[in-house]
């Protein structure tokens, strides 16, 4: 069914081709241009039975998921990242396995963290009328209209990856994904660890700003530092965005700002933005073996500095948990109604040089 | 003969009968440290025609928009019916009765033409626009000037000569006292500039004060009362037109004796071998030509618009495709095929289309790396450019094709319309080619330096090149050819020695004596 | 004086050619010739045949659909207006974000929507001082701002979300009032209809073409050029913010990140809409449509499970056909077309 859809979307939209450019086309009576169209009009009919070239992608993405026509559950899942991003295009592939495993065909939509298309995608989804709708909040605090509309047409929704706030959990069936705020505790219980009582000076590096995960992460950092050991003092704090090059800007800002020789640490709330800090540190000529440096991920990235000994601990996310218990979840939800709010947090599982080479925490994005 | 020595600076003449309507009082007007307009007081009457001449550059343009109020003088005062204007408010200006025909057609493109006729005083009725009344009084400017135009056609999908036509009803349609016009007739056809001309003639017969710019020395003779002649942004006559001659009024433009260089064709040429030479040569509009240019002879090709002249040049070089026939260029006794523009300009070859802004000249670009621009390889010594060499070099360029101001570090932007064009040739002339082909040279330049470039034409010639020119401006053509071929259809018609050429056999060949269709 | 001879032509010529042509086809076909929405109602036929035939849900939820248009079309209809004028504003999505912060940072819903639409106005105001009195490109100058409130959105909301004062008064915002209407479709419609007026029958947005298409002429002839540009920053600043309210009002929070797909959705909805970028050329019904179009196109995309790339790569592919089919780019490229391709067959000689 939506192969064909897609055919003809491909179709169509080289018919409207033509139909502009012969629109356009108003008033110049070259026949060469005339000419070319046509044979872009050919190969288009030419198409019908094949896949577009540049739907490619996104057909097997689809057919990655189940066939519809014999699929149990409808279930719109609605994403802030895709393949636009490491973690996403990692996670999407066990939940749509999952997915086809357990008969649910999945719809994804993509965000691209902007919470006024999510809060859109929202009523698309809610206007399909699917048996389910997984949400991963772009921004935990604006989707309080998308669950009640949901919840008003009947549609169960769960949560994954990052929770909504609590006045909203009413709202929803279950919360599957990392304990962000516990990962952020994790990383600076790693962080205590290593400084042994000395006291210390660092910076922190976070996710993109306003977005509930970062700012759950860096508060279980910052509250975990602030209760288990005092000797360690953050200096100086920017958002990272998630990105590498941005925290390495970020982290070459704060090092100049605070000067390198109070620096004894870094904490970055991913791995991604972990290497950007690295970098950095290089780029002034600081060994970062010298310092105390934690993180959140084990990612491909990641892991290799934990065993080159630059990266001294990190809290272990495996996105492939997280896309496939989305799905699992959700399933549990449509097939055993379960009275109350599920919540499975992801086990927070610390690397560090001593089991940075296990199988059970490969990186996996 | 009656050199600059009697040119009056300055004088106002007063005429007893009709006041003025517009008077400049010693307006000066500088850009940086150019002045462009120097003490300059005019005067014009109710119902005069009143003629700006000028070279490019010499003012004229700058004095019309101070006359407007678009520029505020730097010195000097204007009076409209008595009343002193405030200087440089566009606004104030047009209240008082002053409308202004730009050059640069200053209409938008996108509104139609109701709107542009009415732009700046839009009838409305509490901010709404009064559809009504707009449509009305553009009507009535339009019928005015005896034109008629699909009132709600927008300017974009009018011709260049309506075009003009709406600016000058836009104009009308301010009831003005005074229109001061520059170059209305740049795009018009013969026949639209006639049209133009009776309908100022007739307009200045109820009363209206015009100031009437134009390079056309024909024009000013046919509806001008008074002319004004600028050189250099100074006042060097303004005299009734009882009082002038065309030559008299080029004299005070160039401020030299021409007719030697007017009436001289070239004596004597020293014609060579065959060097340019194109056999059957076949493209779209385009039938079957055949054509040779030979060392030190200046080709013509004349005929009217539209029969095929610039497609024949640029298939001729490769420039556009062709569908059969081949050029070829011999040098030295080697004979090479030009296949395409590339090859064209390898052997040797300098086009200077019609279009030099867009083709020609890099406007952003100071004179001397346009200069140095084609003449690159020449000047590079273990390819490090010398600018000292590439400085002397553009400035003996410049000289010789007499730049003015001879400034090689100003941007090309800045010079006047027939200075660049010198650019342009300076740029070739310093590739020293074998072949020039030449489209329109003089087109839009003033009698000056049309002049110097006839002159640089014939100078290139003489050092042996051959020479190709295409001109519709059938005295040039006669002037400057040793041989005039005339294209109609695509098809040349007739060939004539510079002896037995007369503007009427060229016109007779041109229009197979009859009607052409120009489409 | 040129002594080349043509046919003696006389300025009414094109008037003859219309006399002769004056059935009822005749004039509508030219009422339309003269229109610049063509192709955005082609390309919205399309969308409508596509949707019709492969998601009918477009069309039996139809209100998520006019919610989907009246947020991509909002700002895009404010934009419009400065694009008119031959310039750019980029701190539209900026805005959006500010103004919703600003609004959320009140305890008075009122007073906070009051004081993020002044902030509209003040930044619209900012922007048209950079641009028309300090002399910076429009470019440059609304990317600074772009920066600059983006920078204010975060340090006001603290870098976090923001709730509003009243939740619930947020979420009753969202639901419909009259029949499938919610208050951002009416307001759409409002800022539609108000701009469509403005624009073609009050001389001071009708004179905004003029400053777009012929800026030394809209001067030459009078026109106060530099508070036709103030008006119309202020209107795109405005309807920027207005949409920040909605759309804070509708998440119950402000976002200080908000509004990373506005800028370009809504450009995009201009440019098809047959809005000239170098001004002078367009109408706010072209960006409405363009609007649709697009509003359409992706929701049908998002019902049939494309990812955000590949509708990106469809929009991004609408975008460069509705500038390529644009006759003046057309024309330009049957002049290169000429010269690439040999087999060419008429052509007007030009001397």
């Amino acid at each position: 069914m939506r192969t064909r859809r897609l055919t003809g979307l491909v179709g169509l939209l080289t018919a409207g081709a033509l139909f502009l450019a012969a629109c356009g086309d108003d008033g110049s009576n070259d026949t060469t241009t005339d000419a070319n169209e046509d044979a872009a009009g050919e190969d288009a009919a030419g198409d019908d039975g094949a896949d577009g070239g540049a739907d490619d992608g996104a057909e097997d993405a689809e057919e990655a998921g189940a066939d519809p026509d014999d699929a149990e559950f409808m279930v719109y899942a609605l994403l802030p990242q895709g393949n636009d991003q490491p973690y996403g295009t990692t996670y999407l592939p066990p939940m749509e396995e999952a997915a086809a495993e357990l008969g649910i065909s999945l719809t994804i939509t993509n965000s691209q963290y902007d919470a006024d298309t999510q809060a859109s995608d929202c009523e698309v989804a809610v206007a399909a009328q699917p048996d389910g709708i997984i949400l991963w909040p772009a921004v935990g605090d604006t989707v309080r209209p998308c669950l009640q509309a949901a919840n008003d047409a009947g549609i169960p929704v769960t949560v994954t990856n990052s929770d909504v706030n609590p006045e909203d959990e009413e709202l929803t069936r279950g919360y599957s994904g990392p304990d962000t705020y516990g990962q952020g505790a994790a990383s600076a219980e790693l962080m205590c660890e290593f400084a042994d009582g000395e006291d210390i000076g660092i910076i922190m590096i976070n996710g993109l700003t306003g977005n509930s995960t970062a700012i759950n992460r860096e508060n279980g950092f910052e509250d975990t530092i602030d209760e288990q050991c005092s000797n360690v003092e953050i200096l100086a704090r920017q958002p990272g965005n998630w990105n590498a090059d941005e925290s390495q800007i970020a982290a070459s800002e704060m090092i100049t700002a605070v000067g390198a020789a109070n620096i004894q640490g870094v904490y970055a709330a991913d791995d991604t933005m972990v290497a950007g800090a690295i970098d950095a540190l290089r780029a002034r000529d600081i060994d970062p073996a010298d310092l105390i440096i934690t993180s959140i991920g084990n990612t491909f990235l990641g892991n290799p500095l934990v065993i080159d000994g630059s990266l001294d601990g990190k809290v272990f996310q495996s996105s492939s948990w997280d896309g496939e218990n989305a799905v699992t979840l959700m399933h549990e939800v449509l097939t055993q109604d379960p009275g109350e709010r599920i919540v499975r947090f992801m086990p927070d599982v610390k690397v560090t040089i001593d089991n940075a080479e296990d199988p059970d925490v490969e990186p996996e994005w | 003969m009656t050199a600059a020595a009697d040119a009056p600076g300055g004088q106002v003449p007063s005429d007893g009968d009709t006041a003025p309507v517009i008077e400049a009082r010693n307006v000066v007007k500088r850009f940086g440290g150019t002045v462009a307009v120097d003490d300059v007081s005019i005067t014009v009457a109710r119902g005069e025609i009143h003629g700006l001449v000028g070279e490019n550059g010499a003012g004229k343009s700058t004095l019309m928009r101070v006359l407007a109020g678009v520029l505020a003088p730097n010195e000097g005062e204007v009076h409209v019916d008595g009343a002193l204007l405030d200087p440089g408010d566009t606004r104030a200006a047009l209240d008082a009765g002053v409308s202004l025909v730009h050059q640069e057609l200053s209409l938008v493109p996108e509104m139609t033409v109701a709107e542009n006729i009415l732009l700046g005083s839009t009838p409305t009725w509490s901010g709404f626009i009064d559809g009504r009344e707009q449509r009305r009084v553009a009507a009535e400017a339009l019928k005015e000037i005896g034109v008629a135009v699909d009132l709600d056609e927008p300017i974009a999908r009018l011709s260049v000569a309506l075009r003009q036509f709406v600016e000058i009803a836009r104009a009308i349609a301010r009831k003005p006292q005074v229109l001061i016009l520059d170059e209305p007739t740049a795009t018009l056809t013969p026949a639209e500039t006639e049209y133009l001309l009776d309908m100022l003639t007739r307009l200045a017969g109820r009363g209206l004060a015009i100031v009437y710019i134009s390079h056309r020395i024909p024009e000013i003779f046919a509806i001008c009362n008074r002319v004004t002649v600028l050189r250099d942004g100074s006042l060097v006559a303004s005299k009734g037109i009882e009082d002038l001659t065309p030559e008299s009024v080029v004299e005070y433009m160039v401020g030299r004796d021409l007719q030697l260089d007017r009436e001289s064709r070239r004596q004597d040429p020293k014609i060579g071998e065959v060097v340019l030479s194109a056999r059957g040569l076949r493209a779209p509009g385009v039938n079957d030509i055949d054509l040779d240019v030979r060392a030190g002879e200046i080709v013509g090709l004349g005929g009217l618009v539209g029969a095929g002249r610039t497609e024949l040049v640029r298939a001729m070089l490769g420039a556009d495709p062709r569908t059969g026939g081949e050029t070829t260029i011999t040098l030295q006794g080697r004979t090479r095929r030009i296949v395409s523009y590339r090859a064209a300009i390898a052997a040797g070859v300098a086009y200077i289309p019609e279009e030099r802004r867009s083709d020609g000249l890099a406007l952003t670009m100071t004179v001397v790396d346009n200069i140095a621009l084609p003449n690159r390889s020449a000047l590079s010594r273990a390819f490090v450019l010398q600018r000292r060499r590439i400085a002397e070099f553009a400035t003996s360029l410049a000289e010789a094709v007499n730049l003015r101001p001879p400034e090689i570090h100003r941007e090309v932007g800045q010079y006047s319309g027939g200075n660049q064009q010198k650019v342009v040739l300076a740029k070739w002339l310093g590739r020293e080619p074998d072949v020039i082909v030449l489209d329109e040279p003089t087109r839009g330049v003033d009698v000056g330096a049309k002049v110097e470039i006839h002159r640089l034409i014939r100078e290139l010639a003489d050092q042996g090149a051959a020479v190709l020119v295409v001109s519709s401006d059938l005295p040039e053509l006669l002037e400057l050819s040793d041989t005039i071929h005339v294209v109609r259809d695509g098809r040349i018609v007739g060939v004539l020695s510079a002896g037995e050429a007369e503007e009427t056999t060229v016109m007779a060949l041109a229009s197979g004596q009859r009607e052409v269709d120009a489409a | 004086m040129s002594q080349t001879q043509t046919d003696p032509r006389p300025p009414s010529e094109e008037q003859a050619d219309l006399s002769t042509s004056d059935g009822l086809v005749a004039r509508v076909r030219l009422i339309l010739s003269r229109r610049t929405e063509g192709r955005a109602v082609a390309l919205l036929m399309v969308v409508w045949v596509f949707t019709l035939l492969f998601e009918p849900l477009v069309w039996t939820s139809y209100e998520v659909t006019l919610g989907r248009i009246a947020l991509v079309g909002l700002v895009a209809l404010g934009l419009t207006a400065v694009i008119l004028m031959g310039e750019l504003d980029l701190a539209v999505a900026s805005t959006l974000a500010v103004s919703g912060v600003i609004m959320a940072s009140f305890d008075s819903l009122a007073v906070g929507v009051l004081a993020a639409l002044a902030t509209g106005l003040i930044v619209g105001a900012v922007n048209a001082f950079f641009v028309v009195v300090v002399g910076i490109n429009s470019f440059i100058a609304t990317l600074g701002m772009l920066f600059f409130l983006r920078g204010a959105a975060f340090v006001i909301s603290g870098e976090a979300p923001v709730r509003i004062a009243d939740v619930d008064a947020g979420i009753a915002f969202g639901q419909p009032v009259i029949g499938p209407l919610t208050p951002r479709m009416l307001l759409f419609i409002v800022a539609f209809v108000a701009l469509y007026i403005f624009l073609s029958h009050v001389r001071v947005g009708r004179e905004f073409y003029a400053v777009g298409g012929n800026r030394q002429a809209a001067r030459d002839a009078g026109i106060p050029v530099v508070r036709r540009v103030f008006t119309g920053f202020m209107i795109s600043g405005f309807i920027s913010a207005l949409a920040g309210v909605i759309n804070t009002l509708e998440r119950t929070a402000a976002d200080p990140t908000a509004g990373s797909t506005v800028l370009l959705a809504s450009f995009a909805a201009a440019i098809i809409g047959g809005v000239l970028l170098n001004g002078g050329r367009g109408s706010v019904f072209g960006t409405l449509i363009g609007a649709s179009a697009l509003g359409m196109l992706q929701v049908a995309l998002t019902l049939s499970g494309v990812q955000v790339d590949v509708q990106n790569i469809v929009i991004g592919s609408v975008l460069l056909l509705a500038v390529i089919t644009d006759p003046s780019s057309l024309r330009a490229a049957a002049v290169t077309a000429r010269g690439l391709f040999r087999s060419r067959s008429e052509r007007q000689p030009t001397g």
